[in-house]
């Protein structure tokens, strides 16, 4: 909405300020004072409702009034208000309003205004959260100098800092090759989609061997290449058991038996493992004579000797803490 | 602390958590059916026995009875180390040795290096004179020790492990003897030794491996102590550590105490941490 005079378009955004400043009091200032392009204000505002038992105090403040605001914002500062009758005689206006919303109301104001000093009443009913609210407002300003509103700046600043903000996390879940925070449906890193999957596929084309896999397991968990893979439709479990197939024909037993490889173990184990002497082994079978021996005994299979092992007596109920009943006993606690 | 308050400080955070790990022996055993050979065993991690067979029946310890004679020893050096004469019964010992000479000075230290890393059984009597004056002596002083610990199933006739009609222990007692020994700094940083070169004091050199093939096989393998005789068969303590965890093995009577004791370890720290 536009107003006919100049003088009163100066007023309603100074009107809206005030009503801005209701919710927004705490909120760090956003101007400079001191030589500026725009008008600097001191203003006063009182707020009397019905029923309380005490005035609220006078809140003062200072506004920084943008030289080329207009006054569209005149009225509550609210999306859901509309400024209706809106007459002007001389240096006086009235207003009505009627705002909806979770907090309707209705209401009417008054505005005197000089070039220099503002005062307005305005009167308003409505409800808030079940309970009925009839309060007048009143406020005068005055000009006193000038000064330069930031606020545009300092909110260019803030969301400059969140994208940097977003934009650090996303780096960092890239860095981290974490797939949830990328691939969630309402990830703000969506963009990092492309890159991620670049990425997973260079791990993807080096780590079919040892020494890459080494280094892709050095910086990622198996678990966490695992999702990353198959975030970007690609098998980690391929990858792995192709490193796991270059490693055997290597005969780098240390990666084989490092534990991604463990279906190769019990193959490989049988032909290079079983029935040899633990000590008379070559010392670069350990690695993956210890993993056999680890998987094969488990499993009831006596892996040296490459038959089932001879069945133990039987044993007692719970063996285990019987023996260590009987220190127990003999201990002063 | 005296001396042996450490070691009774062992047995008690040990049996404590004994106490406490009722449900943890309810872990199934991977082992109990038919896994391994060894008459008897017990896998402890964290504290806490996961798995075993007859830990508190006795068996022959073999050369694990040093590990009794070493705590002596190091209750005895923590007074002060000496050159030890190398007493004529300790040269003729039988059995592993390091070919120490009668009449010859050692460093008890060195001489404890020995009988630890090497399971040298002529150190080993050198050690039990110099701290007793005889084996006998020492002998008795190591069963008033082991009554002192509670170890029921532990009794010694010698110093050194020879099968003998006395001679017995249990996996429960040796595990509680292996954290004995591991709680000494002195000995713990001993039985990680792979290898290690003695010399005399009149400037003999030995050069010794240890007996133990798990230390520098199996990652945080620190220790402990292995043994042998045709009575006792293959017997080892370990004690592995790795990621804050600790698992001890015993394994006693095994024919693969070397595959029983890679198994147990492994699979001991694939549990999860209680």
């Amino acid at each position: 909405m536009s107003l006919p005079s100049t003088r009163l378009s100066s007023l309603a955004v100074l009107l809206g300020f005030a009503f801005a400043s209701i919710a927004s009091a705490q909120a760090p200032q956003m101007f400079k004072p001191g030589p500026g392009p725009d008008e600097l204000w001191d203003v006063t505002m009182k707020m009397e409702m019905a029923g309380m038992p005490m005035a609220m105090p006078a809140q003062q403040m200072q506004i920084c009034k943008r030289k080329d605001a207009g006054g569209e914002k005149f009225a509550p500062q609210k999306n859901d208000c509309q400024t209706t009758n809106v007459k002007t005689s001389g240096n006086k206006t009235t207003f009505d309003f009627v705002c909806s919303g979770k907090e309707p109301m209705t209401g009417s104001g008054t505005f005197v205004a000089t070039g220099d000093t503002y005062q307005g009443t305005m009167h308003m009913k409505g409800g808030r959260k079940g309970e009925e609210i009839d309060m007048t407002q009143t406020m005068s300003g005055r000009k006193v100098g000038t000064c330069t509103d930031t606020s545009q700046q300092t909110v260019a600043a803030i969301k400059a800092q969140a994208d940097d903000m977003t934009a650090k996390s996303c780096q960092q879940m890239l860095d981290g090759l974490y797939a949830d925070g990328i691939f969630d449906a309402k990830s703000a890193c969506a963009a990092q989609r492309k890159p991620f999957c670049d990425k997973v596929a260079g791990i993807a084309s080096t780590a079919g061997t040892p020494s890459g896999y080494r280094a892709a397991q050095s910086k990622y968990s198996a678990p966490v290449m695992d999702k990353a893979f198959s975030a970007c439709g690609r098998s980690f479990a391929d990858t792995q058991r192709a490193a796991c197939a270059s490693g055997v024909s290597s005969r780098d037993w240390s990666f084989v038996g490092s534990g991604a490889c463990d279906d190769d173990v019990r193959t490989v184990g049988d032909a290079q493992c079983r029935g040899r002497s633990y000590t008379g082994m070559d010392r670069s079978l350990v690695p993956l004579c210890n993993r056999y021996a680890s998987l094969m005994r488990g499993s009831g299979m006596n892996a040296a000797q490459g038959t089932p092992a001879p069945a133990a007596a039987p044993a007692p109920a719970n063996p285990v803490e019987q023996g260590l009943n009987q220190v127990r006993k003999l201990l002063p606690f | 602390m005296p001396a042996g308050g450490g070691v009774r400080a062992c047995v008690a955070v040990l049996a404590l958590s004994c106490a406490a790990a009722a449900a943890a022996a309810a872990l199934p055993d991977p082992f109990a059916a038919s896994a391994t050979s060894a008459r008897a065993y017990l896998v402890v991690a964290d504290g806490q026995p996961l798995w075993g067979r007859g830990p508190d029946t006795p068996q022959r310890p073999a050369s694990l009875t040093k590990l009794m004679t070493a705590l002596l020893v190091d209750e005895r050096l923590a007074r002060g180390d000496d050159d030890v004469t190398i007493p004529r019964v300790a040269a003729a010992a039988d059995g592993t040795r390091l070919g120490l000479r009668a009449g010859e000075h050692w460093r008890a230290s060195t001489l404890l290096t020995g009988m630890l890393v090497r399971s040298a059984n002529d150190a080993c009597l050198a050690l039990a004179a110099w701290v007793a004056g005889d084996e006998a002596t020492f002998v008795a002083r190591m069963n008033a020790r082991a009554e002192a610990l509670g170890l029921a199933a532990t009794h010694f006739d010698n110093a050194c492990g020879f099968d003998a009609p006395g001679q017995r222990s249990s996996a429960a007692d040796l595990a509680v003897l292996g954290t004995a020994v591991m709680a000494s700094p002195r000995l713990a940083a001993i039985v990680r030794l792979e290898r290690a070169t003695l010399v005399s004091a009149g400037g003999r050199r030995v050069a010794i491996t240890t007996t133990n093939a798990l230390l520098g096989r199996v990652p945080g393998v620190v220790g402990v102590k292995t043994g042998y005789t045709h009575g006792a068969g293959s017997c080892l303590v370990a004690v592995a550590e790795r990621d804050g965890r600790r698992v001890t093995v015993v394994v006693l009577g095994g024919s693969d105490r070397w595959w029983d004791a890679v198994a147990m370890i492994e699979q001991a720290f694939a549990t999860p941490r209680r």
